[in-house]
C-alpha cells in the first residue's frame, strides 16, 4: 500500500477545512506524499489545469456552488482529468448522489462518511491494483492507439476475470467513440445476457436511438427506467426520444419528473425550459431559465442561447405581471445582463447571440435606457471582425432589429445595430467571393494550411483556427485541414470550452474521413479527436 | 415551512453536523490509537472510545431513516454495488474493535459478484448486526454473502452463545421488542428487517431471519434481497 500511494498526486476537495485535515492525515499515514486541497469546483478545476492527478477524493454535497458531480462532468468535459486518474466521490448521508450524474461520468468508488484509516486503506488497495491492471489499457487509449487497446482489453477480460467487465466496458465505450457501431453492439448483448447491468443496457438503447430506431430506445429505455428508477440520465434519454417522435407534451413532463429528482443540472434545465417555452408554458419556462442561468454562474456550459431563452420568456410574461412581482423580474433580468457581458466581454459572437432578445425585454419592461445600452452593445459587437454569426442567424436577426425599431427612443441604437449586421454580411459575402475568384483552390488551400501550421508553431491559436478554417473553405474535401481545424479547437482551453466552438469541431469531423484507410495516421488522429469531442446532449 | 418539514429539516441538519463531529472524533481517536501503540503502550480504554463512537454513528444514521420510514419518505436508491467492496468495507469497519477484542473477523465472498441494492440503507443494518456479533461471540465472526434464488444472501455469523431462543421463535415481530432494557439489538433487527422489506423486486420482497447452530456454532443472522 506505501509503494502504491508515494508516487501518486492526489486532490481532496472539500468545503469542510476540519475534514480536508484528516483526510490528509490518513492518506500521510497510508503513504501519500504529494496532497494538495480544495475547497470550491473552481479551485479545484484550476489546480486540475496545473497539475495532471492521480487520485482526487471529491465531497459531494460542497454548499453553494458546483457539487461533485458537476466537478466531475466539468473535468471530463474540458478533458482536463486523464483517463486513468481516480476520482472517488465522498458523500455525507445514506442518498441519491449515485442515481444524479450522467452514466458515462461515474466516479470511481463512493466512500461514505465517516470512514476510518482501515477502510481508506482498503479501498485504495483495491482501486489501485486494478487501476494498474488497466494501466497499458488507459495508456494506449491516452495515445491514441486504440487498436492496440482494444487488443489489450481482450487479452485482460480473458486473462482476469475479475477485471473482465471493466474491461469490456472500456472496450465498449471505444467501439461506440470509431463508429463501430455493429460491434458495441454485440458486446452489450453478450454482457446483458449475464447480467442486467445499466451501462450496457444504457449503451444498446443509446445505439437504437443513433441508428434512427427512436421508437425501439425509448421501450427500451423505459425497461431500464422500471429496473433502475430514479436514474436520472435515463430520464433524460426518454425525454429525448419523447420529443424526437414528436410527444412534446410527455418529454415535458418527463423532465419534470427528472428535475424533481435532481434539479442542478443546467443542461436539462435549459431542455425543460425550452420544450415549456415552445409549448407555451411562459412562466414555466421563465423558472427554468433563471434556474439555467444560476447554475451557468458555476459552470462552462452555459451558452448565449440560454441568455437570449431566458429573456424571451421573461418577455413573454412581463406583461402579465405587476408590482413587486414586474420589478422582481426586472432587477432579475438586470443581474443577468450584467452576468452576460462579464461572461462574454472577449465573445462578441455570443454576445451577439443574446443582445438583442436582451433589449426586446427592457424595451417591453420600459427601461428605455437600459435597452439602448443593449443595442448599443449588439451593434459593437457586430462590428467587430471576430463576431461569426452564420447566414441564417444574421438574417434573424435583422428582422429583430425592425421591430426594436418601432420605438422611437431605440432608433438611433438601432440604426447603429443594422449597420453592424450588414457589415457582418457583408464580411461572410467577402469569404465567399474570396474563394470563388481563385482559380487553383487546392494549392491555395495548401498554401493557407502552411501558414496555419506555422502560426499554431508559435502558439497563435486563433490566428491558426483562422487559416485552417480558410483552408477548409477552400478544399472542403482534404481531411487534413478538417483535422487541424477540429485539433487547434479541441487544444485551446478557451474555444474547447466553448459550445458554438465544439459544434465547430463537430462539423469539421462529420465528413471527409471514410477514404482513409485504418493505417493511416491520420485515421487514428481523428479518432483521437472524435475521443475528445464532448458527447451531444 | 410547515411545522412537520421544519423539524425534518432541522434533524436532517442536525444529524449531518453530528456526522461530521463523529467523523473527526473517530480521526483522532485513531490518531491517539497509533501513537500508543508506537509508545508500545496497551489500548484497550481508546478501542472501547472508537467502538462506541462508530456505534453512535451507525445508531444516527438509523435514528434518520427510521423517522423518515415513519413519515413515509425512506425511500430506497438501488444501484449497482460490487459485493467485494461491500463486505471489505463493513469488515475494516470493525477491524481495529475485533483485533482489539481477540476476535477473528472472516469473509466470504466471490470477487466478481455483484448485487444491486441500497448500499447505505443495507450497510448500516449489516454494520449493527456485526457490532452485535462481535460483542457476543468468544473468537470469531463471519460475514458472508452468496447469490441465492436470483438475488442475494447476507449471513452474519458467530460462535457466541447464540440468540435467545425467545428472539428465534418471536421472529417478524421486531417492533415489539424495542425495549429499554434489551439494548439496541431490538432496534437493530427491526432496522434490517424494515431494510430487507424495502427491497422489492419482481414481487418479492426482502426479509430476515435468525437461527443459531451453523456456521460457526453461534448465532447466525440472515438477511436476503430479491
Amino acid at each position: 500500500m506505501h509503494d502504491l500511494l508515494t508516487s501518486q498526486s492526489i486532490l481532496i476537495i472539500d468545503d469542510f477545512a476540519a475534514f480536508r485535515g484528516t483526510l490528509k492525515t490518513m492518506l500521510h499515514r497510508l503513504g501519500a506524499q504529494q496532497i494538495d486541497q480544495a475547497s470550491n469546483g473552481s479551485e479545484a478545476i484550476n489546480l486540475c489545469r496545473q497539475t495532471d492527478y492521480d487520485l482526487i477524493f471529491c465531497d459531494y454535497n460542497l454548499g453553494e456552488g458546483q457539487d461533485g458531480q458537476q466537478i466531475l462532468e466539468e473535468l471530463h468535459q474540458r478533458s482536463i482529468i486523464r483517463r486513468g486518474a481516480l476520482f472517488l466521490m465522498v458523500t455525507a448521508e445514506t442518498g441519491s448522489a449515485q442515481v444524479m450524474g450522467a452514466i458515462e461520468y461515474r466516479p470511481d468508488s463512493y466512500l461514505t462518511k465517516p470512514f476510518t484509516g482501515d477502510q481508506l486503506g482498503q479501498r485504495l488497495k483495491r482501486l489501485l491494483h486494478k487501476n494498474r491492471a488497466l494501466a497499458d489499457i488507459h495508456q494506449a487509449v491516452n495515445a491514441g492507439d486504440t487498436e492496440r487497446a482494444l487488443a489489450l482489453c481482450d487479452a485482460l477480460a480473458e486473462r482476469q476475470p475479475k477485471l473482465r467487465l471493466s474491461a469490456l466496458r472500456i472496450k465498449s465505450e471505444l467501439l461506440e467513440q470509431t463508429g463501430r457501431a455493429e460491434a458495441a453492439e454485440a458486446l452489450y448483448d453478450s454482457v446483458l445476457s449475464r447480467q442486467p447491468l445499466l451501462w450496457a443496457a444504457v449503451g444498446k438503447a443509446r445505439l437504437a436511438f443513433e441508428r434512427g430506431d427512436v421508437e425501439g430506445a425509448l421501450q427500451q429505455f423505459i425497461h431500464i427506467r422500471d429496473h433502475y428508477p430514479k436514474q436520472v440520465s435515463v430520464l433524460d434519454w426518454i425525454a429525448r426520444c419523447q420529443q424526437q417522435l414528436g410527444r412534446e407534451e410527455e418529454a415535458e413532463q418527463t423532465l419534470r419528473d427528472a428535475l424533481e429528482v435532481s434539479p442542478k443540472s443546467l443542461q436539462r434545465q435549459a431542455r425543460f425550459a425550452r420544450l415549456a417555452q415552445q409549448l407555451g408554458h411562459d412562466a414555466d419556462a421563465h423558472r427554468a431559465w433563471a434556474r439555467t442561468l444560476q447554475e451557468g454562474r458555476f459552470s462552462c456550459m452555459v451558452e448565449p442561447a440560454h441568455f437570449a431563452g431566458y429573456y424571451r420568456a421573461a418577455s413573454a410574461i412581463a406583461g402579465e405581471l405587476a408590482g413587486r412581482e414586474k420589478r422582481r423580474l426586472l432587477s432579475d433580468g438586470e443581474l443577468a445582463f450584467k452576468e452576460l457581458t462579464r461572461k462574454y466581454r472577449d465573445n462578441p459572437t455570443a454576445r451577439a447571440g443574446c443582445l438583442a432578445d436582451a433589449a426586446e425585454f427592457f424595451s417591453r419592461g420600459g427601461n428605455r435606457d437600459r435597452a439602448a445600452q443593449a443595442v448599443g452593445k449588439l451593434a459593437e459587437a457586430l462590428q467587430d471582425p471576430a463576431c461569426r454569426l452564420d447566414e441564417e442567424k444574421s438574417e434573424a436577426l435583422a428582422a429583430q432589429l425592425d421591430q426594436l425599431g418601432d420605438d422611437p427612443a431605440l432608433a438611433k441604437s438601432v440604426e447603429k445595430a443594422r449597420a453592424g449586421v450588414s457589415a457582418l454580411q457583408q464580411r461572410l459575402q467577402q469569404e465567399r467571393a474570396d474563394i470563388e475568384g481563385i482559380a487553383d483552390r487546392p494549392a491555395a488551400a495548401r498554401q493557407v494550411n502552411r501558414e496555419g501550421m506555422a502560426l499554431a508553431k508559435t502558439r497563435d491559436l486563433p490566428g491558426a483556427l483562422e487559416k485552417f478554417r480558410r483552408a477548409v473553405r477552400l478544399n472542403p474535401d482534404n481531411p487534413n485541414y478538417r483535422l487541424n481545424a477540429a485539433q487547434i479547437i479541441l487544444e485551446s482551453h478557451q474555444l474547447k470550452t466553448d459550445p458554438s466552438s465544439i459544434e465547430e469541431a463537430r462539423a469539421y469531423l462529420a465528413r471527409g474521413f471514410d477514404g482513409l484507410a485504418p493505417d493511416d495516421p491520420r485515421w487514428k488522429r481523428y479518432q483521437t479527436l472524435l475521443g475528445r469531442l464532448p458527447r451531444p446532449y | 415551512m410547515p411545522e412537520d418539514s421544519l423539524f425534518e429539516t432541522v434533524l436532517a441538519s442536525t444529524v449531518h453536523d453530528m456526522k461530521n463531529s463523529l467523523g473527526l472524533l473517530l480521526a483522532r481517536l485513531e490518531d491517539i490509537t497509533l501513537q500508543l501503540e508506537r509508545e508500545h503502550s496497551l489500548n484497550s480504554p481508546v478501542s472501547a472510545l472508537r467502538y462506541e463512537a462508530g456505534r453512535i454513528n451507525t445508531l444516527l444514521m438509523q435514528l434518520l431513516s427510521l423517522y423518515k420510514l415513519d413519515r413515509n419518505q425512506l425511500t430506497v436508491h438501488p444501484v449497482e454495488v460490487d459485493l467485494i467492496e461491500f463486505v471489505e468495507d463493513c469488515i475494516a469497519a470493525h477491524a481495529a474493535v475485533a483485533e482489539q477484542s481477540g476476535i477473528a473477523l472472516e469473509q466470504d465472498c466471490d470477487e466478481e459478484l455483484l448485487g444491486f441494492f441500497d448500499p447505505d440503507l443495507v450497510g448500516i443494518a449489516i454494520n449493527n448486526i456485526l457490532g452485535n456479533s462481535i460483542r457476543y461471540s468468544r473468537s470469531r465472526v463471519l460475514l458472508a454473502v452468496r447469490p441465492r434464488d436470483d438475488g442475494l444472501e447476507f449471513t452474519v455469523a458467530d460462535d457466541g452463545e447464540g440468540y435467545p431462543q425467545a428472539m428465534i421463535e418471536n421472529q417478524g415481530q421486531y417492533a415489539r421488542r424495542i425495549d429499554s432494557s434489551s439494548g439496541s439489538t431490538g432496534l437493530g433487527l427491526f432496522f434490517s428487517d424494515t431494510v430487507a422489506r424495502l427491497h422489492r423486486r419482481g414481487g418479492r420482497d426482502g426479509r430476515i431471519s435468525l437461527d443459531n447452530g451453523e456456521p460457526l456454532g453461534g448465532g447466525r443472522f440472515r438477511l436476503s434481497l430479491p
